[in-house]
């Protein structure tokens, strides 16, 4: 009986260190973007048809550039909306126009050619004004 | 001028005919000496008596020729004299006569000038005043055309925000209230039209916009990207609860953090996760996540420590209230604040929390299993920039 005791305290004091601690680390505690693990390619145009909205938004315009949104259409046609901080307060900008894929470059109306990189699931786009990634999501 | 000179050279002439007469007459004077002696014989007495004769006569000729000389000086001097007077006279009378005339000359020209001036001015004003009236003509012309065109604009203006403010009633959802401002009243002027950069992204245009590191600015805490948890450990071992649901406004002047560093910074208690699903819900009813559903950190102050780049890189005491369980008390939590291009705030810290004092049950099980009741909370938060903070004043007014 005294052995068995024995044997269970010894369980218990043994059970810490089967169970390993779940502490984060303090480098990890910060979120990161998903979109930094993916391995980016040379845009199709087929890549682009859909629906995309943002998820990262660096360089000079993301001071001001809150969101985007953008819907290709396979007929050339595009939509896009823009939550753009103006003066104290944020206010959509929308547009339409067409586009075309010309050898990895995206070309929105008469705007300058940006370099399109596809991911499974994801855009991204580079101009001189930044780099924008977005995400694709399914219409609800 | 020229007859003063004339004057005074014949008056000088005459001075000097004068002093050479005197002078001659001085000199004759000395040399003619006559001198009356006794006679010694009768024919020495005849010589002599001759001699005197002679010389009396001698002298009485010099004498009626100086008298005579005399009186030719005088004369001519007179004449000479009066020769200049009358040039003179005649000069002046000239001189005179030309100064009137001059004068005339004069009186007539500035008349004539005058005259010439008064009827030139008359006609430049006439021509002037058609001129302004013509200018007025065209101002009020396009000073109508103007009031037209703003009052077109205006009214679009109007309609615009009119059919914005009724698309934001039919969208804004039942219960909320409608975020549509009001509309701007008939007359009044009309909303500021942003300010373009010129720049686009995508084309998308690209508002001018500048960060003033040495005005308080917003910042808004973005969920997406932010999270707060804590660090706790127990008999059994150590773990960790995170919690991404984070929100909040901050106002801060990173130029000069201690002077205007404020804001709210809330944590979805419930959304707290530890890995362990019985352990969740045990923790969520310590903390009383159903009647105290948010842990609030409103932050008061900041006291820089470290400025490693102004305005950009910097480390300090954020000082305020923490909220958990419903309980407030003073929290001072070490925290290091960056940004980067876009002006995007990252603000890490952590600190020490002592669970009883937010009146919260350190769990515990069976007595054999139980958690320090000290843990670490810390904050990983990413802000993005939001414009210009009201100033403190404006704030509290609204």
């Amino acid at each position: 009986m005294r052995a068995r005791l024995l044997f269970a305290l010894a369980g218990v004091a043994a059970l810490p260190s089967c169970i390993s601690p779940s502490v984060l680390e303090a480098e990890k505690r910060a979120i990161e973007s998903p979109a930094l693990q993916l391995e980016w390619t040379q845009a199709a145009a087929s890549q682009l048809e859909g629906l995309f909205e943002s998820v990262e938004l660096q360089g000079e315009m993301a001071e001001v550039v809150w969101r985007i949104e953008y819907h290709f259409s396979r007929d050339g046609s595009y939509s896009g909306a823009a939550l753009v901080l103006q003066g104290a307060r944020p206010e959509f900008q929308t547009l339409s126009g067409r586009w075309r894929l010309e050898e990895g470059r995206l070309l929105l109306d008469d705007a300058a050619p940006a370099l399109a990189l596809a991911a499974p699931g994801h855009l991204r786009i580079q101009s001189e004004q930044g780099s924008l990634t977005l995400r694709s999501v399914s219409l609800r | 001028m020229r007859s003063k000179a004339f004057l005074w050279a014949g008056w000088l002439a005459l001075g000097l005919i004068f002093v050479t007469s005197a002078a001659a007459l001085a000199v004759v004077k000395d040399r003619v000496t006559v001198v009356v002696s006794p006679s010694d014989g009768t024919r020495e007495g005849e010589k002599l008596t001759a001699s005197v004769s002679l010389l009396s006569e001698d002298l009485r000729l010099m004498q009626a020729d100086l008298r005579a000389l005399s009186e030719r000086t005088g004369t001519a001097l007179q004449g000479l004299s009066d020769e200049f007077d009358r040039s003179a006279q005649s000069q002046a009378d000239s001189l005179q006569k030309e100064a009137v005339a001059l004068r005339e000359a004069i009186a007539a020209l500035d008349r004539r000038v005058t005259a010439l001036a008064g009827a030139e001015s008359q006609a430049r004003l006439a021509e002037a005043v058609q001129q302004i009236g013509a200018g007025l003509k065209d101002a009020l012309a396009t000073r109508s055309e103007r009031e037209a065109a703003l009052a077109k604009s205006l009214e679009a203006l109007q309609r615009e925000a009119q059919e914005r403010a009724e698309l934001a009633r039919l969208d804004a959802p039942a219960s909320g209230s409608s975020a549509a401002e009001p509309l701007p009243e008939r007359g009044s002027s009309p909303p500021a039209l942003p300010v373009t950069s010129g720049k686009r992204f995508l084309t998308f245009q690209l508002p001018s916009q500048s960060f003033d590191l040495e005005k308080a600015q917003r910042f808004v805490i973005l969920e997406s990207a932010s999270r707060v948890g804590f660090d706790a450990k127990s008999t059994l071992h150590d773990f960790s609860g995170a919690c991404t649901k984070v929100r909040g406004e901050l106002k801060a002047c990173l130029g000069r953090p201690e002077e205007d560093c404020e804001g709210e910074i809330f944590a979805e208690a419930a959304a707290l996760q530890t890995g362990l699903d019985d352990r969740d819900l045990e923790m969520r009813k310590h903390l009383d996540t159903a009647q105290h559903p948010n842990i609030r950190f409103e932050w008061l102050g900041f006291e820089p420590k470290s400025i490693e780049a102004r305005g950009s890189k910097f480390a300090g005491d954020a000082k305020g209230k923490l909220t958990i369980r419903g309980v407030s008390r003073e929290f001072v939590i070490p925290v290091q604040v960056s940004t980067d291009a876009s002006h995007r705030l990252s603000i890490s810290g952590q600190a020490k929390v002592r669970l009883p004092d937010y009146g919260v049950p350190v769990p515990s099980k069976l007595g054999l299993i139980s958690m320090d009741e000290e843990v670490q909370i810390w904050l990983e938060l990413r802000a993005r920039w939001a414009g210009a903070a009201e100033p403190r004043e404006a704030a509290r007014a609204r």
